[in-house]
């Protein structure tokens, strides 16, 4: 599954050691998750959307291009 | 939100609680291995025994039973421990894709190995090189999968 969040590392300047220690998990952890290797658990992703203030749909995209509106 | 607000714990080393456990627990498992072996070489000395502790070769009764209690009392109660307070979910995802991958290498390597005894084309299955095999392979895998 695709994600930015690298990008949102990136702008706050964090490493991804820093990162993991936020959110409680392994820099090769943070590091899988960035490239594609590991996909979150659900409880996870949220902690990712909560600590970036964003909706998890803004930060992890599983491709799907039908009607958002369904 | 300012993704600015968001600031790192000041004076802090860069490690999660989680990892800092996961490191505290494999020393303390080497450590414990160690003192282990230590004393069991010592008993087994104390006993005239000259074999090696990794080997077929006879061992003593207090030798057997403290063996016997550190894997079958110790390291569960320390992997259950692991798995439920020091690992991450990357990491217990990749010790999963290794049993999984070790499993299949079980299924396949013993019954063949035993077949082809049968059928004369090899050596008697050697339990302990079947046991290596899995231990491997689920350590390789999971090495893979969590650092690569």
């Amino acid at each position: 599954m695709k994600n930015k969040l690298k990008v949102l590392r990136a702008m706050n300047d964090w490493s991804q050691a820093e990162l993991g220690q936020q959110l409680d998990v392994s820099r090769q952890a943070i590091n899988a998750i960035e490239t594609g290797k590991y996909d979150p658990s659900l409880p996870l992703a949220f902690k990712i959307a909560r600590l970036f203030g964003m909706p998890i749909e803004e930060i992890f995209d599983d491709g799907f291009e039908g009607d958002k509106n369904a | 939100m300012d993704l600015k607000e968001i600031r790192m714990p000041e004076g802090q080393d860069a490690y999660a609680p989680r990892e800092k456990l996961n490191r505290n627990v494999l020393l303390a498992c080497q450590i414990l291995a160690g003192l282990s072996a230590l004393a069991a070489f010592m008993i087994e000395r104390s006993a005239g025994n000259e074999g090696s502790l990794i080997s077929d070769s006879a061992l003593s009764v207090p030798t057997a039973i403290l063996l016997a209690i550190l894997w079958v009392v110790i390291l569960p109660a320390i992997a259950v421990f692991w798995h439920r307070k020091a690992i991450d979910e990357q990491e217990e995802a990749a010790f999963r894709d290794g049993a999984y991958f070790a499993a299949y290498a079980f299924l396949v390597a013993a019954p063949t190995w035993w077949i082809l005894w049968r059928g004369g084309l090899a050596p008697a299955p050697d339990g302990i090189a079947i046991y290596l095999l899995f231990m491997v392979i689920w350590t390789l895998v999971w090495l893979k999968k969590k650092y690569m």
